[in-house]
């Protein structure tokens, strides 16, 4: 193998795949990259089982080959040298990099040795917008599990109905929920339920914001296959039964409030300086047209600010913990937010105003 | 005349009950082992007020003769053995021939019996010891046997039983032990009428286990086999071990059989803790079912009057069969998950033989994690500095100020803030949005029922759903970040232990639990504003200087200490 690639090239790709690779030292190959170096086209392929990407690499060729390369090591080198980079390798142990006057010499492994990328059956395709999938994404993975006993709470859940040219993604702890539904292209022939986890999900936001703007999402039975442009990013589904969100969320919550979103902010800020380390409790009294806060705290003292907001029915008094709160506010957008609430122990909704699609579920809190 | 006499029988028989025959818990114990040598295998206990008043024990095993009857009541008459050979290789469950006359001697027995195959019956009335009536009855299938008003004669051993459901909950103890050994036997246990336990016959364990703790138990269990080792040695081992980190706060969910007889014993104790070594967290317990054949040759089960304790010829080989089987279960378990992912994926070729290498190195890799261990440092654990501390082990905290170096054990001291917030504090509660289901073992089951209110006023709420499952439906606000299913289980774990004990002293020790729940790990990793936090709220605390549990969460170093250690000074 031998080519030549430009610095900016190979220090983006290789930090595209930093948070794949492996860097406990289990699996050896895991901790290397896979480069196809072709006259046609040359890729690098990293996996950690979990999930896997390929990404095209713009390199020129003058031998064809293929190896494993030890993608931390091979990042810092890229990192430290000056001006574009060669590649040599003459067997499978070693490759040559070059870069100015510097010369390294890096022990690798076989190509055969990395993992095949999975074969997928009964695979079904459909199309999203980039932007569309990472706003997505953006609104409903902080409400994700993150290492929860029950495991497919790991995970964001993508659905589809046959019946809708749609997809909802949803991400829920167990104590707050976060579900989205957007327009897509193409259908599904039976209801689809994917469990992606939180992880790839994550991953998967930084080849979203580039200049592609549709991806294609292949869902197999036990993967699931993301491909923007050139780019194919891969996952393992998790497997098991998610909670049934669509009974989570009311549909029937009476009290409707709007509030400015950025008042709202600073509001919750200020007020849980003053709330309980962890609980983060907050007491909301809402009557016609204010809603005050409140908390307070044994040893600290207490805090009461208020904001004026769109609201004409009776009163309210209800606990919620802040950060969720702050979370759900802090994904969103619009210029005002809309609470929905019901009574004090009934879940409430919190939607971006103008938009139906976007629906936050947060149980309160008893203080 | 002389000081000293022989006692009268029924006095012996006294005396003999008070080692057999502790609770009415003890008294089901007997009447099932003897149902069990009689053959049965469908046993009905039926019981009232904890078996204070009533304990009933039917079976349909091969009964008794007249003069059989009769005979069984009186001190060492036994059908099970004859002669010192037979003591040392004991293959039923009794053979003192102590049970009954003990038993009889402190309640009021009815015995309704008739041989298999017989046309008549007989029936036995006997009250503290003596007989009352003898008379024919019909047919019967197999044994019946009713102990009324238990230490009715005996008033100090009367006051010292404890509430109907405390001894309730220790016959369901018994049932279940006795009817793990013994799957296939069915066994029903009523309580005022109302069926507790129902098992029906079955040819597995772990069907039975299933009956017994239900899904959330079997669903984490792996099968453990060994043996028989050799020709001449034929001890056998089979049963069902946790897969961690599923486990419990207490060993209550491990439980040996030897030949079927439920067994306390160090030996396997020790065992089971070290076939997990490292995998089972400090304090926690895994869950073991385990059931060892052995020669009767080989185990000594008298010991104890109530054979709870079993003597083995040679406890290392037993231990170490034990340890060995679960050690190996687990390196077996990472290599077959390994192969799992792999083969799914991956049928290149070259590819195998690259697992194969790995493979290699992992059980070299297994071997080296072991010999560090053995050095008795926690080399993997880092320590780190920062500005204000520094960390050592990801454990301790370690901070200098003015006079004096302060070691702080993240663990107990987290505990004791989270202690005093939910003793000080008005507990807050957070709901859940998707309610938590658990399903529990009866035992259990009853012993949640029972205290839900407590448990409410602990944020935990929690509504019974029939059928040993219950919903959670709010945890604890400061406890938000837990799992609330292990929440609730060690409660539970907590109130077992606690029962008797008032309900302030209850409520104290699950806060106490609580708080040992929800606190930072030992070795594990924090960031300097998490150590700062810790450091700040310690100080608010009043008993800073100890952990609810009483162990100490700092260690204070004035200078002046430092001087003597010294020599300085
Ligand atoms: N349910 C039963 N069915 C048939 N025979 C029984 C039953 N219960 C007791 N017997 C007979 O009565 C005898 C005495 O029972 P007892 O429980 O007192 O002694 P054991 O079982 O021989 O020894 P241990 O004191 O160790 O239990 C037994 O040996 C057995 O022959
Ligand atoms: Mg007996």
């Amino acid at each position: 193998m031998k080519l030549s690639v430009s610095k900016d090239e190979i220090q983006e790709k290789l930090s595209n795949i930093q948070n794949i690779v492996e860097k406990r030292n289990t699996m050896p190959v895991l901790s290397h990259f896979l480069l196809s170096a072709g006259k046609k086209d040359s890729y690098i392929v990293a996996t950690d089982l979990e999930t896997a990407l390929k990404e095209p690499l713009q390199v020129k060729v003058e031998k064809e080959g293929r190896l494993c390369i030890p993608a931390r090591k091979l990042f810092e080198i890229v990192r430290e040298v000056d001006g574009d980079l060669s590649f040599e390798s003459t067997d499978e142990q070693w490759l040559r990099v070059k870069a100015g006057v510097s010369d390294f010499r890096l022990a690798c492994l076989s190509a055969n040795e990395f993992p095949a990328w999975p074969g997928m059956e009964e695979v079904e395709n459909i199309v999203v917008e980039a932007k569309t999938l990472m706003d997505m994404i953006e609104k409903t993975i902080y409400s994700a599990g993150e290492s929860d006993t029950r495991y497919t709470l790991n995970g964001l859940l993508f659905h589809i109905k046959p019946e809708e040219v749609r997809l909802t993604i949803v991400g829920t702890d167990g104590h707050r929920l976060a579900s989205i539904n957007k327009q897509i292209e193409g259908e599904v022939k039976d209801e689809k339920k994917m469990i992606v986890p939180r992880k790839a999900a994550s991953e998967l936001r930084r080849f979203l914001d580039g200049e592609v703007d549709k991806v294609k999402i292949s869902m197999g039975r036990n993967h699931v296959l993301f491909s923007i442009g050139d780019v194919q990013f891969l996952t393992r589904l998790i497997e098991g039964t998610y909670p049934n969100y669509e009974q989570v969320i009311p549909v029937a919550n009476e009290k409707k409030v709007s509030i400015g979103r950025d008042a709202f902010t600073k509001a919750l800020r200020r007020v849980s300086i003053m709330s309980k380390e962890r609980s983060n409790a907050i007491k909301f009294d809402l009557t016609e047209d204010v809603i005050t806060l409140s908390s307070s705290s044994p040893d600290l003292g207490e805090a009461r600010d208020e904001v004026v907001v769109d609201y004409k029915g009776d009163k309210l008094s209800v606990g919620f913990n802040a950060r969720y709160l702050l979370d759900v506010i802090g994904v969103m957008t619009s210029e005002r937010v809309i609470l929905e609430l019901q009574d004090p122990l009934s879940p409430v909704i919190l939607k971006e105003e103008g938009d139906e699609d976007y629906r936050c579920v947060i149980m309160p809190m008893r203080i | 005349m002389g000081l000293i006499r022989i006692l009268p029988e029924n006095l012996i028989n006294k005396i003999a009950a008070g080692e057999v025959v502790e609770r009415p818990a003890s008294v089901v114990k007997e009447l099932i082992e003897n149902s069990i040598d009689a053959g049965a295998d469908e046993v009905i206990i039926e019981i009232l007020h904890g078996g204070k008043k009533l304990i009933r024990v039917s079976d349909n095993g091969i009964g008794m003769m007249r003069e059989d009857a009769i005979l069984a009541f009186e001190r060492h008459a036994t059908s099970k053995i004859y002669n010192e050979e037979g003591l040392r290789k004991i293959g039923t469950m009794g053979f003192r021939g102590e049970a009954l006359p003990s038993i009889a001697s402190v309640s009021k027995v009815l015995i309704v019996t008739s041989e298999k195959g017989s046309s008549s019956g007989t029936r036995i009335e006997i009250e503290g010891g003596k007989i009352l009536v003898v008379s024919d009855t019909g047919p019967s299938p197999g044994t019946l046997v009713e102990i009324r008003d238990l230490f009715f004669n005996t008033p100090a051993r009367l006051a010292f039983l404890k509430g109907d459901n405390t001894e309730l909950s220790h016959i369901i103890g018994t049932v279940e032990s006795e009817a793990l050994g013994h799957p296939e036997i069915s066994f029903t246990l009523k309580h005022n009428k109302k069926v507790i336990l129902s098992l029906p016959k079955t040819n597995k364990s772990i069907e039975r286990i299933h009956q017994i703790y239900g899904r959330g138990v079997v669903e984490n269990l792996l099968e453990v086999r060994s043996g028989p080792l050799s020709e001449n040695n034929r001890i056998t081992l089979t049963g069902y071990i946790s897969n961690p980190p599923f486990s419990r706060a207490d060993r209550s969910l491990q439980a040996a059989f030897i030949n079927k007889r439920p067994v306390r014993n160090s030996v396997i104790s020790h065992a089971i803790s070290e076939g997990y070594h490292t995998l089972m967290m400090k304090d926690r317990y895994s869950v073991a079912f385990l059931f060892l054949d052995i020669d009767n040759m080989e185990v000594d089960v008298n010991v104890h009057p109530a054979k709870r304790e079993v003597r083995f010829r040679n406890p290392s080989l037993i231990h170490d069969i034990i340890a060995k089987s679960i050690r190996e279960r687990f390196s077996e378990k990472t290599t077959e998950e390994t192969f799992q992912i792999d083969r799914e994926k991956i049928d290149l070729p070259g590819v195998k033989e690259a697992i194969e290498r790995y493979m290699k190195r992992y059980e070299r890799a297994s071997l080296e994690e072991e010999r560090q261990i053995d050095f008795g440092l926690p080399l993997r654990l880092k320590s780190t500095i920062s500005k204000d501390f520094l960390h050592a082990f990801e454990s301790y905290i370690i901070a200098v100020n003015k006079d004096s170096v302060m070691i702080i054990d993240q663990h107990a001291a987290h505990e004791r803030i989270l202690y005093e917030k939910l003793k000080k504090e008005k507990i807050e509660i957070q709901r859940l949005l998707v309610p938590e289901t658990i399903e529990l073992s009866k035992k259990e089951s009853l012993l949640l029922a029972e205290n839900l209110d407590k448990i409410k006023t602990l944020g935990l709420d929690v509504e019974d759903f029939g059928s040993n499952t219950f919903i959670i439906r709010s945890i604890p606000a400061i406890l938000e970040r837990e799992d609330p299913k292990g929440l609730l289980l060690d409660i539970l774990a907590e109130l077992e232990k606690g029962q008797g004990l008032s309900r302030t002293e209850e409520i104290e020790r699950m806060k106490t639990r609580m708080a040992c729940h929800g606190a930072i790990k030992a070795s594990q990793p924090l960031n300097p504003g998490e150590m700062e936090n810790l450091m700040e709220e310690l100080k608010g605390t009043e008993l800073s200087h100890t952990c609810p549990h009483g162990r100490p969460t700092m260690i204070k170093l004035r200078l002046s200490d430092l001087e003597k250690l010294f020599k300085r000074k």
